[in-house]
This record gives C-alpha cells, sequence and structure tokens, in this order.
C-alpha cells in the first residue's frame, strides 16, 4: 500500500449507513475514484448543501480489503483507527480517512509522526474513547435481579465493545446485560454467549429486591465509612470522578 | 452484631491505611472462578476527601493488644471493637466484587492476642474465600510484625501484594512511640518478602505453573509530621526502601491527631497535607522520572520548598543547564524540563525521530508550553527572549500551595482550599487575614524570593 498516491480533494458529500463496515466503504470508494470528499456523513441529512451527495452502499467484500489493508499496518493503526472509530465526534470519518491516506501514502511509519495533525486528530480520538472505556471498567455498578446482573451506563462515546471483554473474562460464570443509554444499545452475556440488542427507549432500572437492597446499604455505608473528615476535600473528588458519571453510581445515590 | 455495623467499625478502624492500589498482577479470568486482575489497577470510586476506592479495605478485627501512641485502635482507646467471621468476609467480598464496587479485597488486622494468632486468622479468611468461593481477584494483605516467617509465606502465597508498615520514619521515633513494635519485627519480614519474590521469580522461570508469592510485589506506608524526621531523611529512606527491598511503592500518611499526649504533636495540629503531597511527588521522581534523592534534597536544604513543586524546584537551582532543544536533547533531560511528563516526554520521542518538531507540533503532542517555554526551544523557536525572572517563577509556581485546587476555584469561592496550602497561608489566614489576601501576600513574598535565587 504505501507509495499511494494522494486523493483529489473533491466537493462531494459521502454518506453511509454509520457502520464501521460502512466507513471501510467510504475509505473504498474513496481510494477507487482517488477523490477525498469534503465529509462523510452517517445517514443523509435533511440539510440542504451545495455539493453533490453520493451514497456508499456496504458491501463486506470492500469492507473485507480495506480491513486487510489496515491489518497490514500493524495493531497500532488498526487500534487508533478502531478505537477511534467508537467515537462520538461527527467529523471521525473525516478525520480517520485523512489519516488513513497518510499511512498509505508515506507508509505506517507515518502513524509515528505524532505531531502531524492528522496523526494527532485521530490519536485525540482515540485517547478520549479508550479515557472513557476505561473509566467505566471502574464506574459501571452492576444490580441483582433474579439471579442475573444488570447495569446501565450514559457515555459520551460509543464504549460497550471495549468493555466487553473485561467483564467477559471476569465473570464468567455470570449472566449480565449492560444497557448503553446514550447509544440504545445493550450488551447482553447469557449462558457464555454473547450478543449486542438495540433499545428504543431509555432504561431505567427497577427497584432493587430485598438482598439486592441490602448489599447496596452496606456498599454505601462503607463508602461513607471512608471518609477521612479531617481531610474532606470535595473539589478534588470531583476532579478524580466527575460528576457525569455519579447518575449510575451506587453510592452516590441517597 | 449486624454486618452492617461490623463493616462501619471495621472500615473506619482502617480507613488510615492509605495504599489502595490494585496493581502490579496481571491475571486471567479462570473458568468456574469469578475474578480477574488488571496490571495498572483500576479505582472503583473516590470519597469526599479525594482519595481512591479501589478495594475492599478493612480490618479482620480491631482488637488490639497493643499500644501504639498515634493509632486509634491502640488497647487503651475507649472505641466499640468488632471482627469479622471469615466467612461474612468471603461473602462481603464476593458480593461486592460482583457488582463491581471493588477490585477485590485489602485485609489487615489488629493484632489479636499475638503476631502468630493474628496472622493464622488472616490466612484462614483467605484460604477460605480463594479456595470455596473461588476468588480470583486482588488481594492486598498485610503482614503482621512479628510474625512466624512460615505465616508470612503462606500469607504471600494467597495475597497479590503484601505490606509492612513502617510507621515512622526513624528508630528513635519508633521506639517512643510504639514501644510494641520493634525496629527488626518490621524489617525481618520485609526482607524475607524481597528474598522470597526474588526465587520466586526464578522458580516461575524454570517452572511455568509454580504457585506465585506476591506477584505484585510489597508495599509500606510511614506517617510523616508526627515526629521531627526532615524530608531529606524521608526521602533517603524512601529510596533505600525501593533499592533494597525492591518495594513497589512506599505512602505517606500526613498525621492526624486522633489522641492526646505528650509525645506527640499537639491535637490541634493540623494534617500536613501539603507536605505529604511534595514527598508524593519526589517519590513520583525517584520512580518515573530517573532522579536520585540527593538531587532533590540535601544537607543544607533538607525540606521542600512549600511553593514549587520538587522538580520545578530542580530546575529553579538548575536554570544554567536550560534551554534544551527538544529535537536533540537525551531522554534523561526531557523528564527533566518543567510542563514535560514521562507521557509527552515518550510522545516526544517517538515522533521527533519522524520529524522535526515546532510549537505547534509541541502543543499537539500535549506538552504543557505555559511551564515548558521557558526551558525549550524547537524548529522556529529559540527559547524565551530575556524573560523576566519573575515570570519564569510565576509559571512554575504551584498553585496548591496557594489554596488552588485543580478545579481553579480560588480561595474567594472556597476557604476549604486553606487545608492543603502552605502553612505561612494558613498561618497568615489564622491571624485574622482574609485567606485570598493571605495567599496573594505570600505568593508575591515566594516570586520575590525565587526570583533573585534564579
Amino acid at each position: 500500500m504505501p507509495g499511494r498516491k494522494a486523493l483529489i480533494p473533491k466537493d462531494l458529500i459521502y454518506w453511509y449507513d454509520g457502520s464501521y463496515e460502512g466507513f471501510l466503504c467510504c475509505v473504498f470508494q474513496s481510494y477507487q475514484n482517488r477523490e477525498l470528499p469534503t465529509d462523510i456523513w452517517q445517514l443523509l441529512r435533511p440539510e440542504t448543501t451545495l455539493f453533490p451527495q453520493v451514497e456508499i452502499v456496504t458491501h463486506p467484500g470492500q469492507a473485507q480489503r480495506v480491513e486487510a489493508s489496515i491489518r497490514k499496518m500493524g495493531p497500532w493503526i488498526r487500534r487508533l483507527v478502531m478505537y477511534a472509530f467508537l467515537n462520538d465526534s461527527p467529523d471521525k470519518e473525516m478525520k480517520l480517512l485523512r489519516f488513513l491516506e497518510l499511512c498509505y501514502r508515506e507508509g505506517p511509519q507515518a502513524a509515528r509522526q505524532l505531531a502531524h495533525p492528522d496523526v494527532a486528530a485521530v490519536v485525540e480520538l482515540e485517547r478520549q474513547v479508550s479515557r472513557e472505556s476505561g473509566k467505566y471498567l471502574e464506574v459501571l455498578r452492576f444490580q441483582e435481579r433474579e439471579g442475573m446482573l444488570g447495569a446501565v451506563i450514559r457515555p459520551h462515546h460509543c464504549v460497550l465493545p471495549l468493555l466487553q471483554n473485561h467483564f467477559c473474562d471476569r465473570l464468567p460464570q455470570e449472566d449480565f446485560v449492560i444497557f448503553d443509554n446514550s447509544h440504545g444499545l445493550a450488551l447482553l452475556k447469557r449462558g457464555g454467549k454473547v450478543e449486542y440488542l438495540e433499545f428504543e427507549k431509555p432504561v431505567i432500572l427497577p427497584t432493587p429486591e430485598a438482598r439486592e437492597k441490602q448489599y447496596q446499604d452496606l456498599w454505601k455505608a462503607f463508602f461513607k465509612a471512608l471518609t477521612i473528615e479531617e481531610r474532606r476535600n470535595e473539589a478534588l473528588q470531583r476532579s478524580n470522578l466527575p460528576k457525569r458519571y455519579w447518575e449510575y453510581l451506587t453510592e452516590m445515590q441517597p | 452484631m449486624e454486618l452492617l455495623e461490623k463493616l462501619r467499625i471495621l472500615a473506619d478502624s482502617a480507613k488510615y491505611d492509605v495504599a489502595c492500589t490494585s496493581s502490579g498482577s496481571e491475571r486471567q479470568g479462570q473458568p468456574g472462578k469469578i475474578g480477574n486482575t488488571v496490571n495498572a489497577g483500576l479505582c472503583h470510586t473516590f470519597t469526599a476527601d479525594g482519595r481512591c476506592v479501589s478495594l475492599l479495605k478493612v480490618l479482620l478485627t480491631n482488637i488490639c493488644a497493643y499500644d501504639c501512641k498515634y493509632c486509634v485502635n491502640r488497647r487503651s482507646n475507649d472505641l466499640p471493637r468488632a471482627a469479622f467471621t471469615p466467612r461474612e468476609l468471603a461473602r462481603l467480598t464476593i458480593e461486592f466484587y460482583r457488582r463491581n464496587y471493588i477490585e477485590g479485597l485489602f485485609l489487615s488486622s489488629a493484632v489479636l492476642k499475638n503476631p502468630d494468632y493474628t496472622m493464622e486468622q488472616m490466612i484462614h479468611a483467605l484460604e477460605l474465600l480463594r479456595g470455596e468461593y473461588g476468588f480470583n481477584g486482588y488481594i492486598h494483605a498485610k503482614t503482621i510484625p512479628g510474625a512466624d516467617p512460615a505465616l508470612v509465606q503462606r500469607l504471600g502465597l494467597l495475597a497479590d501484594r503484601l505490606s509492612v508498615n513502617i510507621e515512622l520514619p526513624s528508630e528513635t521515633s519508633l521506639n517512643l512511640l510504639c514501644p510494641d513494635k520493634g525496629r527488626k519485627a518490621i524489617f525481618r519480614p520485609m526482607g524475607q518478602i524481597a528474598r522470597t519474590a526474588q526465587e520466586n521469580r526464578q522458580e516461575l522461570q524454570l517452572y511455568r505453573g509454580a504457585p506465585k508469592f506476591a506477584p505484585a510485589g510489597q508495599s509500606t506506608q510511614m506517617i510523616v509530621g508526627a515526629t521531627p524526621e526532615s524530608d531529606y531523611q524521608i526521602l533517603n529512606l524512601t529510596q533505600e526502601l525501593y533499592k533494597k527491598y525492591q518495594l513497589k511503592r512506599v505512602f505517606f500518611s500526613a498525621y492526624i491527631p486522633v489522641v492526646e499526649d505528650s509525645r506527640l504533636p499537639a491535637a490541634d495540629t493540623k494534617p500536613p497535607l501539603l507536605r505529604e503531597h511534595r514527598l508524593y511527588q519526589a517519590d513520583w521522581l525517584l520512580r518515573y522520572y530517573d532522579f536520585q534523592a540527593e538531587e532533590i534534597l540535601d544537607r543544607e536544604n533538607p525540606n521542600f520548598n512549600p511553593y514549587l513543586d520538587p522538580k520545578c524546584n530542580w530546575a529553579v537551582n538548575h536554570y544554567h543547564l536550560f534551554p534544551v532543544d527538544v529535537n536533540k536533547a537525551p531522554f534523561e533531560m526531557l523528564l527533566r524540563v518543567p510542563g514535560i511528563g514521562p507521557k509527552s516526554a515518550r510522545r516526544i520521542r517517538t515522533a521527533r525521530r519522524q520529524q522535526t518538531l515546532d510549537w505547534e507540533g509541541l502543543r499537539r503532542l500535549g506538552v504543557v508550553l505555559k511551564r515548558a517555554q521557558y526551558f525549550i526551544t524547537c524548529k522556529g523557536y529559540a527559547g524565551p527572549h530575556s524573560p523576566r525572572r519573575e515570570m519564569v517563577v510565576r509559571s512554575l509556581l504551584d498553585p496548591k500551595a496557594f489554596g488552588y485546587g485543580s478545579y481553579q476555584t480560588s480561595l474567594f469561592e472556597d476557604p476549604s482550599g486553606l487545608l492543603g496550602a502552605a502553612p505561612q497561608v494558613q498561618q497568615l489566614a489564622e491571624e485574622g487575614m482574609a485567606p485570598a489576601l493571605a495567599a496573594k501576600t505570600v505568593e508575591e513574598e515566594a516570586v520575590k524570593c525565587l526570583a533573585e535565587k534564579l
């Protein structure tokens, strides 16, 4: 792949189905036509623009070819692309396309130019996603109901796929479900199988059963007992654990 | 007694132990068991004092035979007492762990009857948790000073990390304040753990399935501010502990008066939080920045500058070595530039192999240019034009020392910021000056004084 020619900017807008495969097909299309679109949209937007809009249809075959080319450039680039794609930023596709163009043109070494604007942009997208998913490994809270564990999160980015391995490895005996209320996506692990389900309305966890309530109370009591009053510093607490994570934290509920 | 009440008592008694890390161990889940460990450790929540909660940190019991003067659990203190049964503790750990409240268990104990008996009880509890309950998560266990080496050995095979608290930074202080624990009783198990861990590493090389002894190493903690040791003495001791006993972490805990005693600081003494903070910063310099204790402090300057973090203080004292060219400077020197931490230093190293770095590039890498600008050159930037010394110093001052928290709230809005501020600021405020004015006064004084030094 290295040594590919630069893409030529064109006044076009791509739109695709929003899936990772779909995005890979956008990359395929732009290379096939040697063109760099001005923007890439997830689905067609109602707003009017002067530029013609091109629908990119997802072909698994094309996606696989692009995926193979990314894989060939090594684990670092592959990780950057996959993580950055989970970012909710509206211009991630263009940032990724520019980044991939740079890597295809100059070879995988180009991705080590961390101060290059096209690299730095994607590294930043990746960093935001891994920071948030790392945080949710910590602040996700399960509740037990009828023997099954359930949790609700409301992340900025689509971090659910990055939580899967950690919790499946950690709790091999348990059945659990994690609802992502911002993206309407749920991760369900039952009987050793994992599946993703979509849902419409935000999930509200039901009032806990008696036994569950007992453990929640124990946890809250423990949490409260740990504070050293002489050192009380709520500003430090908020900077270590921003308030937006408190919504579903058991210990922060009254 | 109800479990809730027990938990409250035994967590309250354990909270002065500062170590709450779950790092240093990487273990995958196992079918039929519960739990794994993550090398970097995870902090599940933060208490209202801003400290991280990673483990279920409790004492097995707070019924104590000893009478250490600085300790809440000392025999002579009138306090509600409780003890967990091993089964209660195991069930609690598992139920908290399943709900993702914690990474595991931090088990410590007061000395019940004698050290050996206490350790046996702890081992019994951990065996139940690891065995019958199939717990595969993180366990940090504290060894009891004076216990039989064979028991330390057994404990190490159950725990990820072991710790022996050295409590106070010198033997004199130890003899004065905890006559029941000798220096020997502390350093003997520490040496034993270090040796066993080393043997274990060799065993593991020969035979991958060998049982692991404390794979996350050992740590210790000491109380700062209860006794008269200087920062230099404490830092030297810390360095020695890292070198001699291969400790993973040394923790410091600002002394909080818990009892009136003629041998201790007065009961209205404020915890020296800023000093504790400086010690941690210096500790990071030892572990991640390739500094030696003697570079940070020395006999002539045995205590930290309250207004500068130790790295900036070093830079002020070695101003003649700067500016350095970020495109050429050796990695060790990059680490010493104020505003460049290990992460940005590594990014610079990676990036400069591929490209020549300029000002915008450094910004994209995440270098804190507000501080670094006076200490670096790069493509298109030849360093500051004859900077005013006051400006350099002002950029380096630690806002914490003047009551500015991480949230950039000033003392105008949040007077509780005084808690971690420099003693001089606290003193002026106590004498009746408005906190914000006190901070400003001390700040101007510090700028003037440091600028002269530059």
